[in-house]
């Protein structure tokens, strides 16, 4: 299991330089999120659909900013690994809803479960999360990769990166 | 689970009881052929009482139906991957021993029933290492705006369905649809899928097919206009 916390763009900057729509709930960014410009398609990878719905059957609200008007695009990789969406927690959601991160976690993980079910190798698992801090200035990207039994450190990494000063 | 199904289970467990033991290379192609032959029929049986669940809406045993189709049409490929070696076709043999890795997960994915099936995967992956020259495979990443559901045939994004899930006797896949921008083609040694997979090589003044090492004839590795 490998994990990475690093900074990352702040998103309501970049949401407004790339002309997306306003972001509520929980969010899932696009893959070029931090490097595209105005004009370019977002990208997202192909396992947004699936993680969309099975997190909305939870009653959670999920949305994927996209530029306005525009359509989505989704990025297929036919490889052994699963590559997750990239998730974005906002200060104001983890605040409303303390237990967001474990009910999407614990969905992609029963999810991934199934998937690897009958695969001679267990593939890694590639997801990245992005947090807000409170104060909504400073924004910090988890990058996860290993199996899915690891995913459950992830809540635990969000908790320590929001109350890091 | 319907009567039927639990009574076809057991009828399949005593067919595949008296002809496993012919699924050992050593044993005769005659024999291996003639438990294709009984297990075709059985997959057509199988198909039938899939059906017929589907007709009465017995979700669960539509679905196992499903596991035992995927269970019988495994061990078939199986058999047909030992007769083409014996045919000394190992590219075809290589391809119906995939068949049977994916229809073994299929019938673990479709049903709990084809959960014992785990340690059969994994003699198939042996088998892969053992009798096979290492290959390697291609992974392909690409661009798509839409995806079909197979069950519903709607748009992915507005259904309900979730791939990988068994639905009435079906597996759910994501269907891509419209225009397609290949981003990469990358050589990796775990794919999503082992039919692609690089066949010949350059050596020297020819091509060689890698899983017999045979030279290649030039026409069949020119370009046709």
């Amino acid at each position: 299991m490998a994990v990475d916390i690093s900074d990352y763009v702040n998103v309501k900057e970049r949401a407004l330089e790339l002309g997306c729509n306003i972001l509520t709930g929980l969010s899932i960014l696009p893959r070029n999120f931090e490097t595209a410009t105005k004009g370019d398609v977002l990208i997202y990878e192909s396992s947004v659909l699936t993680i969309k719905k099975l997190i909305e059957r939870e009653g959670l609200e999920v949305t994927c900013i996209v530029e306005s008007g525009e359509e989505i695009v989704y990025r297929v990789e036919k490889s052994f690994d699963w590559i997750g969406p990239i998730l974005l927690f906002t200060a104001v959601e983890l605040s409303k809803n303390p237990e967001i991160v474990a009910i999407s976690i614990g969905v992609i993980s029963e999810y991934l479960a199934d998937f690897f079910k009958g695969k001679m190798f267990s593939g890694k698992v590639k997801l990245n999360v992005v947090v807000e801090r409170v104060g909504g200035e400073i924004y910090k990207k988890i990058t996860y990769e290993g199996n899915v039994e690891g995913l459950k450190e992830i809540k635990k990494i969000v908790e320590k990166v929001t109350s890091d000063e | 689970m319907n009567e039927r199904v639990v009574k076809f289970i057991e009828k399949c467990e005593k067919i595949i009881l008296k002809y496993e033991k012919f699924i050992f290379f050593t044993r005769a192609k005659e024999y291996q052929q003639e438990s294709v032959d009984v297990l075709e029929k059985l997959i057509k049986e199988a198909g039938n009482i899939k059906e017929e669940m589907i007709k009465i809406g017995d979700d669960d045993s539509a679905n196992a139906s499903l596991s035992i189709e995927e269970n019988i049409l495994s061990i078939k490929n199986k058999f047909l991957m030992l007769i083409a070696l014996k045919n000394d076709d190992p590219n075809k043999a290589w391809d119906f021993l995939i068949d049977s890795q994916i229809n073994a997960r299929n019938s673990i994915i479709a049903h709990p029933i084809g959960n014992n099936l785990h340690n059969y995967l994994k003699t198939l992956l042996l088998i892969e290492k053992i009798l096979f020259p290492p290959l390697r495979f291609l992974s392909v990443g690409c661009n798509v705006r839409r995806f079909k559901c197979s069950i519903c045939k709607g748009n992915y994004v507005d259904c309900n369905h979730i791939a990988g899930k068994s639905y009435m006797g079906e597996i759910c896949h994501k269907i891509i649809e419209g225009p397609v921008d290949i981003t990469e083609v990358a050589l990796v040694a775990e794919p999503a899928s082992k039919r692609c997979r690089v066949t010949s090589f350059p050596n020297g003044e020819v091509n060689r097919d890698i899983m017999t090492w045979k030279v290649i004839p030039k026409e069949n590795t020119e370009d046709k206009d």
